[in-house]
């Protein structure tokens, strides 16, 4: 089915360039879900507080306005939103091609679908355990990291896996725009030399490690949530 | 002390305005238990969550130890709060927190330290009764176990007042008395005024000292629980005290008298009493009796003897018993 050349061109990949195909792959992977996290954390958790009758109404314009922008980051497709942002790319790392240029690029792709991802997980927090902490006399700050996150946490923790999965996809997207990891391998070999074979591979690697993130995120989140007995 | 000043609110919904407070006045003293009762859609939830600023009312004034907590800056109204608890009909325990924990809650908002907040919640836990669930996470206690904790959790702060917005409607009834007892206990070992919102008659014969009537966000009648129960002045007290006085379908033919107990005393067994001394036995149609500090209050339909002499002289035999009232009845047809 395929050429012995196919098969010893794959080997040799395998050889030179899977590790550190592998490597760049994850790091592209978590570093952009952390960014993402960092700044959709905070900016999901507003989505929540901020509203009206939320634990710490903001004015309704600006709320509106966050709304708006984030549904509109998010429906720039993220081939497109990654040539937006290059130039913020560039003038963060210097550079608008490999991975660590794409990593920007990957995570202010993210941060508003991670924004909604928290939204959904603290709106999942009961009303009523909010409401008993205000009448002890919590603040807002403390509704919001000892009640609405910890209690999200199973919840926060299985979308981090979401969020993952789903930068570990744009990835392999980044190969076509000059970023690296596997995906560069599969797009590179596969598309552009017609090389099979390699892609193959490459998409087998791809479920394998999508399929670990999924399974140990879901341990994860089990193991951390106090409601299962 | 309690005080609430004209209180009212208006709830404004898409189908148009729900006035669930109107102009109410109450006054709760220091080391009462005060029971606030009413049906669904009465407005005592919204009432309760007045009394700690849950629910901000339209207008009115809400004191608390002569602090007016609506003219308070958020700051210290989150103060005045710890010292105002509130436990709930669904506990509101942090799911992903063990007992001692939520415990500690209250503490850590206040700055306790960490080891001197653990040790008041394992005496907490002791308190309540539930000194080997320190480890335990609220989804392996039962519904009792884990309002327990939450009143554990209620009294971390060294709360003044104790709010329960109807703590015990979602237990058993055994639960619910044994929860009943300890919140009696903890009125009487640490003095804290207790305020109970209900629409369970039986919530307020068990621990209140004094209730207060609630219809249609109005404050109907008040005052000591045997005083009000014994003779309620207002409709809506008379259907909550007597719910099934007019329920029955079937008309004896025998005269039928009503006898409204006032009081007398819980050992006087009156028609058994009436059936021995006079040789009269009288038929129970409808009774709707309890007892409240060993005394009988409630009202009861009997059907007369057929023999017309029998029945004035059990007439007149009931007549004559004192905490009692006997009237016949001649608009009993339904």
């Amino acid at each position: 089915m395929f050429s012995e050349a196919d098969v010893k061109l794959l080997q040799d990949i395998l050889r030179s360039d899977l590790l550190r195909a592998v490597g760049e792959t994850l790091y592209m992977t978590f570093l952009p879900t952390l960014f993402a996290f960092l700044i959709g954390l905070p900016l999901g958790v507003l989505l929540v507080t901020g509203e009206e009758g939320g634990i710490h109404p903001l004015p309704k314009w600006l709320m509106k306005a966050v709304n708006i922008v984030i549904n509109l980051l998010r429906s720039i497709p993220f081939l497109i939103l990654v040539l937006v942002v290059l130039p913020l790319t560039r003038f963060l790392v210097g550079t608008t091609v490999g991975y660590r240029a794409m990593t920007v690029s990957l995570a202010i792709a993210a941060f508003p679908f991670v924004a909604r991802l928290v939204e959904t997980s603290v709106r999942e927090v009961d009303q009523g355990v909010v409401e008993a902490a205000t009448a002890m006399g919590a603040s807002p700050f403390q509704i919001v990291c000892k009640v609405l996150i910890p209690e999200a946490r199973p919840s926060l923790i299985s979308n981090f896996v979401v969020a993952l999965i789903t930068i570990f996809g744009y990835n392999a997207m980044s190969g076509v725009l000059g970023g690296g990891g596997i995906g560069a391998i599969a797009v590179n070999y596969g598309y552009y030399r017609s090389r099979p074979l390699v892609m193959y591979a490459m998409v087998i690697l791809m479920i394998v490690l999508v399929q670990v993130f999924q399974s140990v995120g879901n341990a994860l989140a089990r193991r951390s949530d106090r409601r299962i007995r | 002390m309690i005080e609430l000043k004209g209180l009212s609110k208006t709830y404004h919904t898409a189908s148009g305005d729900v006035k669930a407070l109107e102009n109410v006045d109450l006054r709760i003293e220091d080391g009462d238990i005060y029971g606030i009762i009413g049906l669904s859609g009465a407005g005592k939830s919204t009432l309760v969550r007045c009394i700690n600023l849950l629910e901000k009312p339209d207008s009115g004034e809400v004191l608390v130890d002569g602090k007016e907590l609506t003219a308070l800056s958020d700051r210290e109204l989150r103060r005045a709060r710890q010292s105002i608890s509130m436990i709930f009909q669904g506990f509101n325990l942090l799911m992903q927190r063990t007992s001692l924990d939520n415990v500690c809650f209250p503490m850590e908002l206040a700055g306790v330290k960490k080891d001197a907040a653990r040790k008041k919640a394992r005496e907490l836990l002791e308190l309540v009764g539930l000194p080997d669930k320190a480890g335990a996470y609220p989804v392996q206690l039962s519904g009792g176990q884990k309002q327990r904790v939450a009143i554990a959790r209620a009294l971390a702060s060294d709360p003044k007042v104790l709010l329960c917005d109807e703590a015990t409607s979602a237990l058993d009834p055994q639960t619910t008395r044994s929860i009943l007892a300890l919140l009696k206990e903890l009125n009487r070992k640490l003095g804290v005024t207790v305020v109970v919102i209900t629409h369970e008659m039986r919530v307020v014969e068990q621990i209140c000292s004094h209730v207060a009537i609630l219809d249609k966000g109005v404050i109907q009648e008040s005052g000591p629980v045997a005083e009000v129960f014994a003779n309620p002045r207002t409709e809506a007290g008379r259907r909550l005290v007597m719910p099934e006085d007019d329920k029955i379908h079937v008309l004896p033919e025998n005269r039928l008298v009503r006898l409204v107990f006032n009081g007398l005393s819980v050992v006087e067994p009156v028609i058994a009493t009436l059936a021995r001394d006079q040789g009269i036995c009288l038929n129970i149609i409808a009774a709707d009796t309890r007892s409240i500090g060993a005394k009988t209050y409630g009202s009861m339909v009997l059907a007369l003897p057929l023999d017309e002499t029998d029945a004035a002289r059990a007439l007149i035999y009931l007549r004559e018993i004192e905490g009692v009232t006997a009237e016949e009845v001649t608009d009993y047809v339904q």
